[in-house]
């Protein structure tokens, strides 16, 4: 009895450690969807955008103090190569990291600065900080200057503009090679990979000219394609469609360049995108007129509120704020007062924020009546008891 | 023994690839980016001959004498790129999606002149000649005119353009194909007649989200 006992124990002894061995395997394994911040359904479109937006955050050169920022990069990029491959994420989705490295041998083999090169081109650095993987230099494509169109009233509270930008980028099949698979691209045999040749042309009977020509087999490239990318067809390229989103941050100034590094065109004639550039264009107001940090508004009050003083409000750019007027004393046609701190938002470009305002300065207009009646006059003559001015004063007036 | 089920994967895949040629291969559009909007920055592509249009700092040498439009072949140049305007810039108009029937206006982004037609004679075809005028006026108003039963102008779908004024079609043609300074570009005129080649379609370029008005 006793040892039958014994071994159901050891039995359940070892199903318990197989468990546990394997969530200890999930547990130890990473978390890709975290990692990427989507869920766990998100589809291919969501891992994509998701992997752009923060290989951008946590690309090295865009962080030179982190000493983890190599460490955190090659992790998202993993993330994305797992997860981006349906094959790859159904092995995680079973088995984790391990399955995933168990089913592939090469899984951790490739360079994450490759795969962020598929996305913004060239050798994966911003700056120019990896050009050295690169022995000769770049060709950029043409930068991308674009008029942001936005009201005052958005400059003044911040707006965002949603597009979506069709464009065209590298074959994601075969990632710009243009061929079906790596083996078809081959070294040309013809000018051996130097994309020139020498042709020698003889001019006359024992005089021979050498003369250096691009390889008319491979077309200069070096390269030969033995069976061309069956969804490109061997262009290098295709049509895709992304979203971005344009921030305008309070306060602006008028044709502000928003820039967005390596978002242009990828094309087979350029190593690196563009940049595409927003430039903000200010539609004029129809009551506000800007002036650097300050607001200028024209408002009109009536003659009575020009001579007896007034308290009234006016709704600022946020359509929210209710600002306060008042003057006692007597307020003149082109009267401008000061309201200080309801300008704009002083912007500063170094940290892309707003903090305090510029000054409002309020232009008043007088409304004058119409008519004024025989009875009116002759009130407001009692009420003013009008001393005749000093003609020097009106002569001066004339002579202007 | 071939089941139906072999016969209807042997006829889906004959037919497929046919499907896959015709014009709907571009990319997916997400929700609320399906129509043209104003304030978007748009490629106006020439639908029978993928030609783009387009315009260089080189002015005609006859006809009006102002700064040609032509027709190019080539998705990622920066001076095929026009903004979508009304016909008068009203502050709300941003971002509302054009509706059929009404005018719009196309600057030319790196220039900042708007597309243009008038009487003058294109330099090929002898039709009226379209250009890049730095002035406005209504010559510079373009009547969408959609596919019936739309009511918006929906990327990637074929319009015509017609000159408000003049009460003809934007249009290009193989057979008017300009030589050096240009090499290789179309000419860019507008004609009586409403037919194949006055079809375009939006498909690179920038394109805002629509407002729910």
């Amino acid at each position: 009895m006793l040892p039958r006992r014994f071994g159901l124990l050891l039995w359940g002894a070892f199903v318990f450690c197989l468990f546990a061995s394997v969530v200890l395997v999930v547990e130890a394994g990473r978390d890709y969807y975290k990692i990427l911040n989507v869920d766990r359904q998100a589809s291919q479109a969501q891992i994509k955008r998701a992997y752009k937006q923060l290989s951008k955050q946590l690309h090295p050169d865009k962080n030179p103090n982190d000493d983890k920022a190599h460490e955190k990069f090659s992790e998202l990029t993993e993330a994305y190569k797992v997860l981006s491959d349906e094959k790859t994420r159904s092995l995680y989705d079973q088995g984790g990291e391990e399955a995933v490295k168990q089913g592939d041998q090469g899984f951790s083999g490739q360079d994450p600065f490759d795969i962020f090169a598929q996305f913004f081109g060239g050798g994966g650095g911003f700056f120019g900080g990896r050009e050295s993987r690169y022995e000769k230099e770049e060709v950029r494509g043409p930068t991308i200057h674009l008029p942001l169109q936005v009201s005052l009233a958005e400059v003044y509270v911040g707006t965002t503009l949603d597009y979506e930008v069709s464009k065209q980028i590298h074959c994601d099949k075969c990632h710009g090679s243009g061929a079906e698979n790596p083996d078809d691209v081959e070294t040309c045999d013809s000018c051996r990979g130097k994309g020139v040749k020498m042709v020698q042309q003889m001019l006359a009977p024992g005089f021979i000219q050498t003369m250096q020509t691009t390889c008319n087999v491979c077309h200069g490239t070096g390269k030969v394609i033995h069976h061309k990318c069956s969804q490109c067809g061997g262009s290098k390229v295709q049509r895709d469609n992304e979203l971005l989103a344009v921030v305008v941050t309070p306060g602006m100034p008028d044709n502000h360049a928003i820039r967005f590094e390596r978002e242009g065109d990828h094309s087979p004639d350029w190593d690196v995108p563009g940049d595409l550039v927003f430039h903000l264009k200010t539609l004029p107001h129809p009551a506000f007129t800007r002036d650097g940090h300050d607001l200028h508004l024209n408002f009109t009050i009536s003659l009575v509120q020009a001579l007896s003083g007034f308290e009234t409000t006016f709704l600022h750019l946020d359509k929210k704020t209710k600002v306060l007027l008042k003057r006692e004393s007597v307020t003149p046609p082109g009267f401008i007062q000061k309201v200080q701190g309801q300008g704009m938002p002083m912007y500063n470009p170094d940290t892309d924020s707003a903090s305090g305002h510029g000054d409002l300065f309020v232009h008043y207009t007088v409304e004058f009546p119409q008519s004024v009646t025989d009875k009116q006059k002759d009130t407001l003559k009692g009420m003013f008891s009008i001393q005749p001015k000093k003609p020097t004063v009106l002569l001066h007036h004339d002579e202007l | 023994m071939r089941t139906p089920v072999g016969y209807v994967l042997g006829l889906w895949l004959t037919l497929a690839p046919l499907w896959t040629i015709g014009e709907s291969t571009h990319p997916t559009m997400e929700k609320g980016y399906e129509t043209v909007t104003f304030g978007s920055v748009v490629k106006l592509t020439h639908r029978p001959t993928q030609h783009k249009i387009h315009s260089e700092d080189i002015r005609y040498g006859s006809g009006s004498g102002q700064r040609s439009v032509t027709g190019l072949n080539d998705r990622t140049n920066v001076r095929s790129l026009w903004l979508v305007l009304g016909s008068a810039w009203a502050d709300g108009d941003r971002g509302q999606s054009v509706s059929c029937g009404s005018i719009v206006r196309f600057q030319h982004v790196a220039s900042g002149n708007l597309l243009h037609s008038h009487d003058h004679r294109s330099p090929l075809s002898k039709n009226n000649e379209v250009s890049a005028f730095d002035g406005q006026d209504e010559g510079d108003h373009w009547v969408v005119e959609c596919a019936k039963g739309r009511t918006e102008w929906l990327r990637e779908n074929p319009v015509y353009l017609k000159h408000q004024v003049t009460g003809q079609y934007l249009s290009a043609s193989n057979d008017y194909k300009f030589h050096e300074p240009l090499d290789g570009h179309l000419e860019i005129f507008t004609s009586k007649s409403r037919g194949e080649n006055c079809k375009w379609v939006t498909q690179e370029g920038f394109y805002l989200k629509a407002q729910s008005s």
